[in-house]
């Protein structure tokens, strides 16, 4: 059937603007679409969307991760062997980390990290074909925000829910962050860790996370409150 | 199986919020998650879920020969199947440590127990008995499958009628359901099994979530008394039928009482949804509404996705805002609002934001922006 | 969408209701009432697959289905395959290779029409999973009674007199024939006007799929 942007697409689907955008010049293909010989083909259902000038990509709801390169993730260290550790990342296989790929790292000094660690890394590989490797470090040497996460809590949730949060129009951390304070690290991957100063921040920010999958931005806002107002023990 | 595997930071909080009083989705120690059971259009199928466990249950029934021991007895077969729908570590067509153990945890508790009278399932003896299967299958793993699968075995074996026979001379006739009012099978006693989740030996958590099974027998760091998962097994008449402890050796047997004590009170409120939904049901089907498993698909609510109970709850949160009542509370912090925010969501890397405290900052802030600088 | 609605229409269709995302551990999951007849079905994947049928080229396709009660029979088997060929044809398993996808469904009730209900919910469990696909497909069986009449969606009374019963699976790009099974005797005309007129009415199972994802697209966004 054809589509067009901003229409909800199933697969199979197929739209003449990136055609004839294709056509004129460089068109960026986003998830959810494919090229084959004669056109572009929508492989996942969804919503097509498109930013000026020519890029297109499909929204859809997934809950299983595909790695895929550049993405901060949030993986479980399951395994080390030798100078590299697998990671769980929620992938089909577990990605490798080097012990090299952390700030300071020499073969003398090692990085500090355990089995069950918990680490927020970046996909530095990421192809169908090959396993993927995630490092702690940016293309600077430095760690920057990533690494090891101590303490706090680590939940699963929907990929949707991870990109909806990240969002810059959604309220929720905007809400939230006048509420109370907490850190908050969102995997692509679907997990998110989170730690506040005490257990009942770190659930209430949990929470809040979870119960804003459904729910538009105005309820968000009303939500957070709801849930600032439990905290601060005004409803019993 | 595939290995499924718990962080450290996963272990160290629940462990910690269980020994301050919480729980991750908000309930008391001794508090249930939310029991629904549906049935489908045959007599015998139901569906249970248990906060977000949900299993099947259907049972049958043939004619075949009594065992040589027990010539005028039926025969009770209990069969559980845990496919990869009940969660992706599992694999196909292959027996798991868990479907052995809850295979003989619900033949322990509903045919040792002898809830059941077999002798009633006789039609000739020494050549004919019914023979009862009950088929449980697991359609969704979210922590204590033991209680939601014998509640299910339970419920469908209370609800399952046989077809009526007659016996004329050597010839038995097996009427169909439209010609003779089938019959129930007669139950003695409900016996249900409720599992207890053990920590560092001295906290008692009823109903158990995936988590808190996968968490309380492992020890760690921080807390090396470990716990383990108690199963206890009991009738509406507050008899014991059985008790199994996997996980951790208990040094204090006051514990197993507590956990007696409580699975009473639980017991005779399950048996009593049990009986109460059955009869509901059978009332319904007398003025012929037809119930089907089509009727567990709600389409009322706009999303055609499911909605979830949270699993990370705060103990008052409600899910339904309760939106007119706090009508003051909203206004309270409206007037609040004009104050400008203690923190700040600054963009850092690409997919992160980070609040940072513009004054007061608490100490684990200080921590992150040292991190910072270097 | 209700039965009046589909009145409307020329062809008729058992009523459907679905629910997406009804088991919270699986990756996508689907139950669908058509009418009286109701399948669940569970998508989990891509993940690691053993190494014997581990292929390199594409993922391993792995469908299990289970009956409601009673001992795994042939007949089991033999959904299985024809779920797993018409979703073979869907999945684009290229893109996920050394992997496997494990499609699970459990029967719930059946008055008719089962394995196509079973298709289609199958269908709606990869959407809901977000498993690349080429397309989407849709099921509908049909009937023929005695007086040669050609019945849609048979309710089970219908079944049990029918001459013949032929089930369709359609893809969405160029409503082309995907899988077709049959049982009964019938001429060939016979056939070529039931594939007909199961194409036209695999529309409205196309347009339920569109709906189904319309109602959820808000919050995807």
């Amino acid at each position: 059937m054809k589509v067009e942007v901003d229409d909800v697409v199933l697969p199979g689907d197929f739209s003449e603007e990136i055609d004839t955008a294709g056509e004129k010049g460089k068109v960026i293909l986003g998830p959810g679409l494919r090229k084959e010989i004669d056109k572009v083909y929508i492989t996942k259902a969804g919503v097509l969307r498109k930013r000026a000038p020519n890029t297109f990509w499909v929204d859809s709801y997934q809950k299983r991760y595909v790695p895929s390169r550049g993405e901060n993730v949030i993986g479980f260290v399951v395994q080390k062997s030798g100078d590299i550790f697998r990671v769980d990342v929620g992938s089909s296989c577990p990605a490798t980390l080097s012990y090299l790929s952390f700030e300071n790292a020499t073969k003398k000094n090692r990085p500090e990290v355990q089995v069950g660690d918990v680490l927020y890394a970046k996909m530095l590989v990421a192809s169908k074909d090959m396993e993927p490797e995630i490092v702690c470090v940016d293309s600077h040497g430095k760690k920057g925000r990533l690494g090891v996460l101590n303490e706090g809590f680590v939940f699963k949730c929907s990929l949707n829910l991870v990109r909806k949060i990240l969002n810059p129009s959604c309220p929720l951390l905007e809400s939230i962050k006048n509420e109370w304070p907490f850190e908050l690290a969102a995997g692509m991957n679907g997990r998110i860790w989170i730690k506040a100063n005490t257990m009942r921040e770190t659930i209430a920010v949990g929470n809040a996370i979870l119960a804003s999958e459904y729910l538009s931005d105005d309820e968000i806002k009303n939500m957070c409150t709801n849930i600032a107002s439990i905290l601060a023990g005004h409803v019993s | 199986m595939r290995y499924l595997f718990l962080s450290s930071c996963e272990k160290n909080f629940i462990h910690r919020i269980i020994s301050e009083g919480h729980r991750l989705d908000g309930r008391n120690y001794n508090e249930s998650r939310n029991l629904q059971i549906s049935f489908g259009s045959e007599y015998g199928s139901c569906i249970v879920s248990l906060g977000e466990t949900k299993v099947l249950a259907q049972v049958t029934c043939e004619v075949t020969q009594p065992k040589q021991i027990r010539p005028n007895e039926g025969i009770l077969y209990i069969n559980v199947e845990i496919s990869p729908m009940a969660a992706p570590q599992f694999e196909a067509n292959r027996q798991t440590d868990l479907t052995v153990y809850l295979n003989r945890l619900l033949e322990k508790c509903y045919k040792d127990s002898k809830c059941i009278d077999l002798e009633s399932l006789c039609i000739v003896v020494e050549e004919k008995v019914w023979s009862l299967r009950v088929d449980i299958k697991v359609l969704n793993h979210a922590g204590n499958l033991v209680e939601c699968a014998s509640i299910a075995a339970l419920t469908s074996l209370a609800h399952f009628k046989r077809p009526d026979v007659t016996r004329s001379g050597d010839s038995v006739i097996i009427h169909t359901l439209v010609e003779k009012d089938p019959i129930p099978t007669v139950l003695y006693h409900y016996p249900v099994c409720l599992t207890f989740a053990i920590f560092q030996n001295n906290i008692l958590l009823s109903d158990p979530s995936f988590i808190e099974e996968c968490v309380c027998a492992s020890g760690t760091e921080e807390v090396n008394s470990s716990g383990g998962l108690l199963v206890v097994g009991m009738n509406q008449y507050r008899e014991l039928c059985l008790l199994n402890l996997s996980g951790a050796a208990l040094y204090d047997s006051s514990i197993v009482h507590k956990a007696i004590k409580s699975a009473a009170d639980r017991c005779k409120e399950i048996v009593d949804t049990v009986k109460k939904t059955i009869m509901n049901d059978d009332t319904m089907r007398q003025k012929r509404v037809r119930i089907n498993f089509s009727d567990i698909i709600t389409s009322d609510h706009v999303l055609s996705l499911n909605k979830k109970d949270l699993n990370i709850r705060l103990k008052n949160y409600n899910a339904d805002l309760p939106k007119c009542d706090d009508e003051e509370m909203i206004e309270e912090f409206e007037d609040e609002k004009p104050e400008p925010s203690k923190y700040d969501v600054v963009p850092s890397l690409p997919q992160t934001a980070e609040i940072i405290a513009k004054k007061g900052a608490s100490t684990w802030i200080e921590i992150s922006s040292e991190s910072d600088e270097d | 969408m209700g039965a009046e609605e589909q009145n409307i229409k020329e062809f008729k269709l058992k009523p459907m209701k679905c629910e997406l995302n009804f088991l919270s551990k699986s990756d996508g999951s689907a139950i669908l009432s058509q009418g009286e007849t109701v399948a669940l079905a569970s998508v989990n994947g891509p993940l690691d697959v053993k190494m014997q049928s581990q292929s390199i080229e594409k993922s391993t396709l792995e469908v299990l289905f289970c009956s409601k009660g009673g001992k795994p029979s042939v007949g089991d088997r033999y959904k299985e395959n024809i779920i797993r060929q018409t979703c073979e044809t869907a999945i684009l398993s290229s893109l996920y290779p050394r992997t496997a996808i494990t499609i699970t469904i459990q029967e719930l009730e059946d008055y008719g029409g089962f394995l196509s209900c079973c298709l289609n919910t199958a269908c709606l469990a990869l959407v809901n999973s977000g498993v690349a696909m080429r397309h989407v497909f849709a099921a509908v069986s049909c009937a023929l009674d005695d007086r040669g009449n050609i019945l849609l969606e048979p309710t089970q009374q219908q079944l049990e007199t029918a001459r013949a019963t032929m089930n369709f699976v359609f893809d969405s790009r160029q409503k082309s024939l995907v899988t077709s099974f049959t049982e009964g005797a019938f001429s060939e005309d016979t056939y070529k006007e039931a594939l007909a007129r199961c194409r036209s009415a695999s529309d409205l199972v196309f347009s339920f799929y569109r709906d189904i994802v319309t109602k959820y697209s808000k919050v995807i966004g």
